[in-house]
């Protein structure tokens, strides 16, 4: 019975990659699964009669319809909540940045270094947007960010495809040491009693490496691939980009801001909330913005408007994804039952299989947290393995694979729209680039953490 | 696949929207026609990466001598091409043909559509290949047709217009040694380091002119940006169009002030 029960869940598994891939909404068919999920293994708990599976899955299987209800749908979401909270600070912060004219200023130094070497100039606003998105989380950002450098990028001659991977990969190198996404990664990791097991300590004692291997990649592929021949395109962009770019511009002491409450929180542990209200006040008074208390009254009101409405596309799936990841739980024995025997308990073994596999963290797969990675790690979870080790390695696809590189990622989404990069072309840069950082990444998280 | 990009996309466009008024096509199209070239040039530094360098000054002494590049080399190609024969018969089609030839390059039109944020014209990819994206010109035909514009535009072959303009690149890019927008340069780190930029606006600008001259056009190409883009998006085109005024120093509108909440 149990084997039937987890055939049929990994069916429904296929039918969501297949959903997902012809480009149904994420959100309902995430919705659809968790129920699925739900129902399957309850139904697999009142008829499983092999006493052996009963017996080494007490806990599991014991739960009543009762409990399961309450633990997908409603505990679900509510422990998203501080993630959501972590979300939308961040969006504020990510306003700010915008609004001061931070972003567009730093851009414009940076620009003005490289000048009309497309290799260096494109490198270093890379390098700028990884800085920028180590602390700021968001489509909201970004967009405003991304229709101010990919323009600069073409005019530069850089080819689209290029020019979008460049820029979304670099996006994504900063999100490894990112507070806001550590949060939602670290729901994952709860104790028994909600604590915290893989703090943010551990996250970026790993993190800030990959996050240099992922720049690192990306500048050998902006290296070799913008030898190609140079394109000049007369075309027009829609005017907001260049109001962006004219924006005021802001003095030297305040470019340090994008980098200030990812500095605050790894140098002096100051929580991120905290860490976000400091950076947009920094912000805010070295730019010369508050001119009295009404006034600023009003400008934060509106920023953090802003900000809310600029995460609001996110909050549904945000809400929705986690009734899916605890319904995995639920099916922790069926896919064990299943697939015990093949998956490897050895570390070596598992980061090699998690290298080669990883772009099965695309399309929300089985290797990616925003996807059906839930369920990978509850299994792997049943192994005893320490989150130290476990976390990297899923973390890790996650937010390379996914966040990255993956157009079914909302901001990736945009940008290879907006630079009219076919999804097919943007895939087959990404995907290259993202796996050989999987690799390098994933080896190198098992020498610190694997070899116990 | 496709959907979902597309609901995606749209969402997260509309946080980037700003509020316009549209513009009566005809009264956009009588307006830009009207300015010159000096003018259009205020409006392509808005593009350029490196316009935080120049001063106003600055900016006018470039513009002026991108444009005299541009007429320049237009002549002087002309007078080549021509060889000596009457050079106001000549059909711009028909010279701009034999430029490409000379220049080996190829001219490929492309049919599938264009769009997003960034809609493109044409292009030059070095070293010798020229797209013109179709899409956008049958958009210009029915939109001419629809606005009742056939007037404004005798006798202009907006596909020449590209073309000339993507040319003009293809020259720069075999004269690259000696003409003026990319011989032209800004030093852009302090002393003892050095790392010489060209101004990549001026290339645009030059090349503007180039067409502009060689189609014998009585108005800059640059006005094609506004007319082009709005069979995509009406609302960024006329975006566009008050931008392209504001720049020319006749701003239609004040700035809207931000609203309280
Ligand atoms: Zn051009």
């Amino acid at each position: 019975m149990e084997y039937v029960i987890g055939i049929l869940l990994l069916l429904s598994f296929f039918g969501l990659v297949y959903y997902a891939v012809r480009g149904g909404n994420l959100m309902m068919g995430i919705f659809v699964m968790a129920i699925i999920w739900t129902v399957l293994p309850m139904l697999g708990n009142m008829l499983v009669k092999n006493p052996e599976f009963i017996a080494a899955n007490a806990d599991t299987i014991g739960i009543s319809w009762k409990d399961a209800l309450t633990k997908v749908f409603q505990s679900g979401p509510e422990g998203w909540g501080s993630t959501l909270v972590n979300v939308i600070f961040g969006a504020w912060f990510g306003r700010v940045l915008m609004k001061t004219g931070i972003a567009s200023t730093l851009i414009r130094k940076v620009t003005e270094l490289g000048g009309d070497k497309p290799q260096i100039t494109c490198i270093l606003l890379c390098i700028v947007t990884t800085a920028c998105f180590s602390s700021v989380f968001g489509a909201g950002a970004v967009v405003a960010i991304g229709v101010i450098i990919l323009p600069i990028f073409l005019s530069l001659g850089i080819p689209k495809t290029l020019a979008t991977c460049a820029f979304m990969m670099s996006v994504g190198a900063g999100m490894f040491v990112n507070p806001v996404l550590y949060q939602q990664f670290s729901a994952f990791f709860l104790g028994e009693g909600g604590e915290r097991l893989y703090t943010y300590e551990m996250h970026t004692s790993w993190g800030i490496y990959a996050l240099l291997v992922q720049v690192a990649v990306v500048i050998v592929m902006v290296l070799l691939l913008s030898r190609k021949k140079k394109i000049h395109a007369w075309g027009a962009v829609t005017p907001a980009d260049i109001r962006a770019r004219r924006g005021e511009s802001a003095p030297g002491i305040a470019l340090i801001t994008p980098v200030l409450p990812v500095i605050l929180l790894i140098l002096f542990k100051v929580p991120i909330i905290l860490g976000f209200t400091i950076g947009s006040f920094y912000a805010y008074i070295t730019c010369r913005q508050i001119k009295g208390w009404a006034q600023m009254c009003r400008m934060i009101n509106k920023d953090f408007f802003d900000g809310v409405v600029d995460t609001a596309p996110l909050v549904g799936f945000l809400l929705i994804l986690p009734m899916f990841n605890k319904s995995s739980e639920l099916c922790v024995p069926y896919f064990n039952a299943l697939l015990g025997g093949v998956i490897p308990n050895n570390t070596l073994i598992l980061s090699i299989v998690f290298a080669v596999l990883a772009p099965l963290g695309m399309f929300r797969g089985p290797l990616t947290l925003f996807g059906c990675g839930a369920a990978t790690l509850g299994i792997l979870k049943g192994f005893g393995f320490a989150p130290a080790f476990l976390a990297p390695l899923i973390i890790i696809p996650s937010t390379v694979m996914n966040v990255s590189c993956c157009v079914t990622q909302s901001w990736i989404v945009w940008g290879v729209n907006y630079t009219k990069t076919t999804t097919k072309e943007f895939l087959k840069v990404s995907l290259v680039a993202g796996w050989i950082v999987c690799i390098i990444v994933q080896l190198m998280c098992w020498f610190m953490f694997g070899r116990a | 696949m496709i959907k979902l990009r597309e609901t995606l996309a749209r969402r997260l466009n509309r946080t980037q929207e700003v509020r316009h008024k549209s513009w009566p096509v005809r009264e956009m199209v009588e307006q830009l026609t009207a300015l010159s070239d000096a003018q259009f040039g205020q409006y392509a530094f808005l593009h350029e990466p490196l316009e935080g360098k120049f001063s106003a000054a600055q900016k006018e002494q470039y513009i002026q001598a991108a444009n005299r590049c541009g007429q320049e080399t237009a002549a002087s190609w002309e007078a080549r091409l021509s060889g000596g024969a009457d050079c106001s018969e000549s059909q711009p089609s028909r010279l701009l043909t034999k430029l490409a030839g000379q220049l080996g390059v190829t001219v490929q039109d492309e049919t599938v559509p264009i769009g997003g944020g960034h809609v493109l014209f044409a292009q030059f990819v070095e070293p010798n290949r020229i797209t013109i994206f179709r899409d956008c010109l049958e958009r210009l035909d029915l939109l001419i047709r629809d606005e009742g514009l056939e007037d404004l535009f005798e006798g202009v072959d907006f596909r020449s217009v590209l073309l000339a303009h993507e040319l003009f690149h293809a020259v720069e890019f075999a004269q690259k040694d000696r003409i003026y927008t990319q011989t032209e340069k800004v030093e852009l780190w302090r002393k003892p380091f050095s790392n010489k930029s060209r101004i990549l606006v001026l290339s645009e600008i030059a090349a503007m002119a180039f067409a502009k001259a060689l189609c014998r056009l009585s108005f800059s190409p640059y006005a094609l940006d506004v007319l082009l883009m709005y069979s995509y998006h009406a609302d960024a085109a006329c975006a566009l169009y008050e931008e392209i005024m504001a720049a020319a120093g006749l701003p239609l509108t004040q700035e809207t002030g931000e609203e309280p909440c």
